[in-house]
């Protein structure tokens, strides 16, 4: 569907791309575009699907398992799948099946708080540089510079040694968000800059600041309808990768600890067993695994949807 | 004369000779078809036409009409899928273009038959020189080495009027206004001295000014080369001048071929006629313009009947019915209309 | 040209600065006594704690401490007032008292191979595969490769490695395991192939994402109506259009990969600079890892300065006046 040829077929299909400077209108029919493309892939559904379930595992393992994931029968270490325990035992005689539903809850949790920390902030600070521009805009820019230039999970690593130590389960998740956040903020804060400047040399927004309307309406009505689709796109697909990088942290030994439940943590565990018992890998990797391909699988959804060059 | 040079060019593709009758391109029963998730869309449903040696023949239409995709089915550049062929064929000097196989239809672009895109920014290469694009075709097709072909690419510049070819020759496309990189456009079509040159829109995207000059070169040329030249537009006025002869098409189908003179007095089809009189005409002041209302269809639902008829200020029942066929109502004039009398005597 | 390199030099002072400086205040915030464990089973005595405080000017505050160290003002060398420090080319000494850049001129290296390792897998492999599937869109090796790099996408580095280790390295004996000191490219062709795994698939990705794209271009279209062969048009015309990103995104990643090779390293036992940063953070040795950390830094706009001057060649374009 992309010749010249068919041009009076797809006419009438081809407004509204990303890269469209149109106003909300035609951001409307981008989304319920988007929407109608999405739902004819079965991909959506399944990531969807996939994510659906992992956030009930976070919000109600017990739905899940009977199992308390804390409770070791350490003659049965290692013990391989079976019926009893469907996923096997690891070293200390913990059920498998059940830590790998109660490990949901810190991967998902710091993956949702950390986007969310992510947009509002690199939102704010990105919506901010490209309305002001001039110095504020540099600043803000160089700054944003710096903190990219420290790569990720060093830059995590420091952060999270450098803050005071706790055993806490929520301060220790809340420790691993603002690390990611400090250094994830950047991306998010380029990507809003840039649809800023895009929109506002516009005639549409220049008629509205002319006609007194308030920054923030401006904002509100003309620049986020616009710019929302990309940092959709980018957030879903970076929550997959915070995910990644929680356990990267536990397994390094510096983000949750035992006897906090995490994959990162059980992984870091069951990697020294590779050899004799490869069940005690397998099942918390797969989760986690999954857990990162069902954000990532949704973003590329989105970003094909929003894309009228991909239908 | 011509036969000659075409016979010298013989070498390059053994099976192509002009015939005596000097017929190049002879165009029967072509059909287009594009395979979408959203159904068939015939864009192109039964096109015959001819075009023989020094003749220039305009084609007619309007966006979605099926011009374009006419001249990419006889250039071969259709993607296919989603395009099919279905149906008709495509001879170029007696020899059917579609039953070729691809390396001796590939063999054809360039040295035999030529084409100028619209949007000639888009058209040409964005990272390499425009000389080296140019010489491309000598060194792909006669095996020239890189300071001959270049030398070629630098004759070529200056024939269609380059300032300082020598020197721009390394330049990019970016770095010329949009008439000169047209021209590269067609330095690089004509380079092979082609027979048959397709221009789809060449001057759309120019400034009225350089429209001109632009077809002014492309005339010059084809008298000068004795070439076949298919020159698709959608405005009347670009032709005028230039055509020898119209095809006007309506989704998908000719609705009425002519002489461009005969053609411009006395239209012989509603369509042709409405086309005329949207254009402003100086000596006729203070009339409104007469545009023709509404949409064509949509391929994908093409009506039944004429599928002009519900634009048609003149549609009666049969047109809601029966299809027209393109028919002869005057020696060299032909008209898909059932009321083509009518209307060429009105 | 020329006014643009400077430019973009002297933007970068600024960003080194910063990033020196976070790192600095995070590092020097670390918890815990760095003279724990210098003196054996005993606590260390009043006089060489007080030496070391003042030998790393721990006396100071944050803000002297990091002029000293950067150089802009002077510290006490040898009972005189010397500036001693970054811009002297200075990285200092770490808590052993061994220099930080004879440490680094060590580990350094070891980790550009590594890179590098990553880099050449990344070009060969994810172009490669980026390319095949471009051509074929749709088709049975396109969605295999696309799935793959789902697949690699979503499996945790360190969970690739640990598996690569054990079944290249360990089952199949096709690789070492560990690596020594000074490794050859042979020993680090599986390392290197672990760290780049992610990039690989990203490479394949925009590869693939761009080549579709071009493909549709118009001048390809022309490549096609000059009677070149569809060989050409697509790896002549389409291509060179579409390495454009891909060069980028391979120059970018390798400050990515200086930094990301943190896992790879210790999974491997790699003596890199990704394993000279977690030992100094885990001794609280906060002159090697900003030693380290500056270093990567400085390496890492480097590399971005030299990326957006290659883009500048390869798009005509693109003009840096």
């Amino acid at each position: 569907m992309t010749e010249p040829a068919i041009e009076a077929v797809s006419e009438q299909k081809a407004v509204g791309a990303l890269d469209a400077r149109g106003d909300v209108g035609e951001a409307r029919s981008l989304w319920s575009d988007a929407w109608r493309a999405m739902r004819k892939n079965p991909m959506f559904w399944i990531s969807a699907g996939m994510i659906a379930v992992f956030i009930l595992m976070s919000v109600w393992p017990s739905l899940f398992t009977n199992t308390d994931p804390a409770y070791a029968i350490l003659e049965r270490s290692r013990e391989r799948p079976n019926s009893n325990a469907w996923f096997g035992r690891n070293i200390q005689g913990y059920d498998i099946y059940a830590r790998c539903i109660y490990g949901a809850r810190a991967s998902i949790l710091v993956g949702l708080m950390t986007t969310i920390a992510v947009v509002l902030v690199g939102g704010a600070i990105g919506v901010f540089a490209g309305y002001k521009g001039g110095w504020v805009d540099s600043l803000l820019s160089r700054i944003g510079d710096v903190f990219f230039a420290i790569p990720l999970l060093l830059g995590a690593i420091i952060i999270l040694v450098s803050l005071p130590r706790t055993t806490n389960y929520w301060f220790i998740i809340i420790k691993v968000v603002l690390a990611l956040m400090v250094l994830g903020w950047p991306s998010i804060a380029r990507l809003m800059r840039s649809s800023v400047i895009q929109v506002k040399p516009n005639d549409y927004v220049q008629a509205a600041r002319a006609l007194g309307a308030s920054p923030w309406r401006v904002i509100r009505s003309h620049i986020l309808p616009n710019a929302l689709a990309p940092v959709i796109v980018v957030s879903t697909i970076n929550l997959g990768g915070y995910i990644a990088a929680e356990a990267t942290l536990s397994f390094l030994g510096i983000g949750l600890q035992s006897p906090a439940i995490s994959w990162g943590i059980d992984i870091s565990a069951a990697i020294v067993g590779l050899r004799t018992t490869p069940h005690m890998l397998l099942y918390p990797s797969l989760f986690l695994s999954l857990a990162v391909l069902a954000f990532i699988m949704l973003g590329d959804v989105v970003r094909d949807a929003l894309d009228p060059k991909n239908r | 004369m011509t036969t000659t040079t075409r016979e010298a060019k013989a070498h390059a593709n053994p099976s192509a000779y002009v015939p005596e009758d000097g017929l190049l391109l002879d165009v029967e029963d072509l059909h287009v078809e594009f395979h979408t998730d959203d159904g068939i869309a015939k864009a192109i449903n039964g096109v015959s036409f001819q075009v023989r040696q020094g003749e220039t023949l305009a084609i007619l239409g309007e966006s979605g009409s099926g011009k374009s995709v006419t001249a990419q089915a006889i250039m071969g550049i259709l993607d296919m899928p989603p395009a099919v062929i279905p149906e008709g064929k495509i001879r170029y000097c007696g020899q059917d273009l579609l039953t070729m196989d691809e390396e001796q239809r590939r063999r054809t672009r360039g040295p035999e038959i030529s084409m100028i895109f619209q949007d000639a920014l888009s058209s040409l290469n964005p990272v390499f020189p425009v000389g080296w694009q140019i010489a491309e075709m000598f060194r792909e097709h006669r095996g020239l080495n890189k300071s001959d072909a270049l030398a070629q690419a630098i004759r070529l510049m200056e024939r269609v009027q380059i300032p300082a070819a020598r020197e721009r020759v390394k330049a990019y496309p970016h770095q010329f206004s949009g008439g000169m990189r047209q021209r590269i456009m067609i330095a690089m079509a004509i380079a092979l001295d082609p027979a048959v040159l397709i221009a789809d829109e060449p001057t759309t995207a120019l400034d009225v000014t350089v429209q001109a000059q632009i077809m002014a070169l492309l005339e010059e040329l084809q008298a000068e080369r004795q070439m076949g030249l298919i020159l698709i537009t959608h405005d009347l006025g670009v032709v005028a001048d230039v055509a020898d002869r119209i095809a006007v098409m309506y989704t998908g189908r000719l609705v009425e071929t002519a002489d461009i003179l005969p053609l411009y007095a006395n239209p012989a089809h509603p369509y042709t006629r409405g086309l005329l009189e949207s254009i402003p005409r100086l000596d006729q002041k203070g009339q409104t313009l007469a545009a023709i209302g509404g949409l064509p269809p949509n391929l994908l639902r093409i009506p039944p009947g004429c599928p002009f008829n519900p634009r048609c200020r003149m549609a009666q029942d049969v047109c809601r019915t029966d299809l027209p066929a393109l028919r002869e109502i005057r020696p060299g004039r032909f008209s898909a209309c059932h009321f083509a009398e009518e209307v060429i005597d009105d | 040209m020329g006014t643009y390199i400077i430019r973009r030099v002297l933007q970068m002072i600024p960003v080194l600065l910063g990033a020196t400086f976070l790192i600095f205040a995070m590092v020097f915030a670390l918890p815990g006594d760095p003279t724990d464990g210098k003196c054996g089973e005993r606590p260390c005595s009043a006089a060489y704690i007080a030496e070391f405080k003042k030998e790393y000017n721990l006396n100071d505050n944050l803000l002297l401490r990091y002029a000293k160290y950067t150089g802009i003002w002077p510290q006490d060398r040898g009972g005189e007032q010397k500036f001693d420090g970054l811009l002297q080319g200075n990285l200092g000494k770490n808590y052993n008292g061994y220099k930080v850049a004879e440490d680094l001129q060590q580990r350094y290296p070891v980790t550009a191979k590594l890179a590098l390792v990553a880099i050449v897998f990344e070009v060969v492999i994810g172009i490669a595969a980026g390319v095949l599937t471009g051509v074929r869109k749709g088709g049975f090796l396109d969605n295999l490769v696309l799935v793959s790099t789902l697949v690699v996408i979503s499996i945790p580095i360190f969970v690739i490695g640990a598996l690569g280790q054990y079944f290249l390295g360990v089952k199949l004996g096709w690789f070492p395991v560990t690596v020594g000191s000074n490794p050859t490219f042979y020993q680090l062709l599986l390392p290197g192939m672990v760290l780049g795994a992610l990039s690989i698939a990203y490479v394949s990705r925009l590869t693939r994402t761009n080549l579709v794209e071009n493909l549709r271009a118009d001048y390809v279209r022309t490549a096609i109506a000059k009677g070149l062969t569809r060989r050409r048009a697509v790896g002549l015309h389409a291509l060179r259009n579409s390495l454009i990103p891909v060069v980028t995104f391979i120059g970018f990643d390798f400050g990515g990969l200086l930094g990301g090779a943190i896992v790879t390293e210790r999974i491997f036992n790699i003596q890199g600079v990704g394993s000279y940063i977690y030992r100094g953070i885990n001794n609280r040795d906060g002159m090697a890892v900003v030693g380290a950390v500056t270093v990567l830094v400085l390496v890492y706009l480097i590399v971005n300065l030299i990326v957006d001057l290659l883009y500048g060649v390869l798009d005509p374009r693109i003009s840096h006046d």
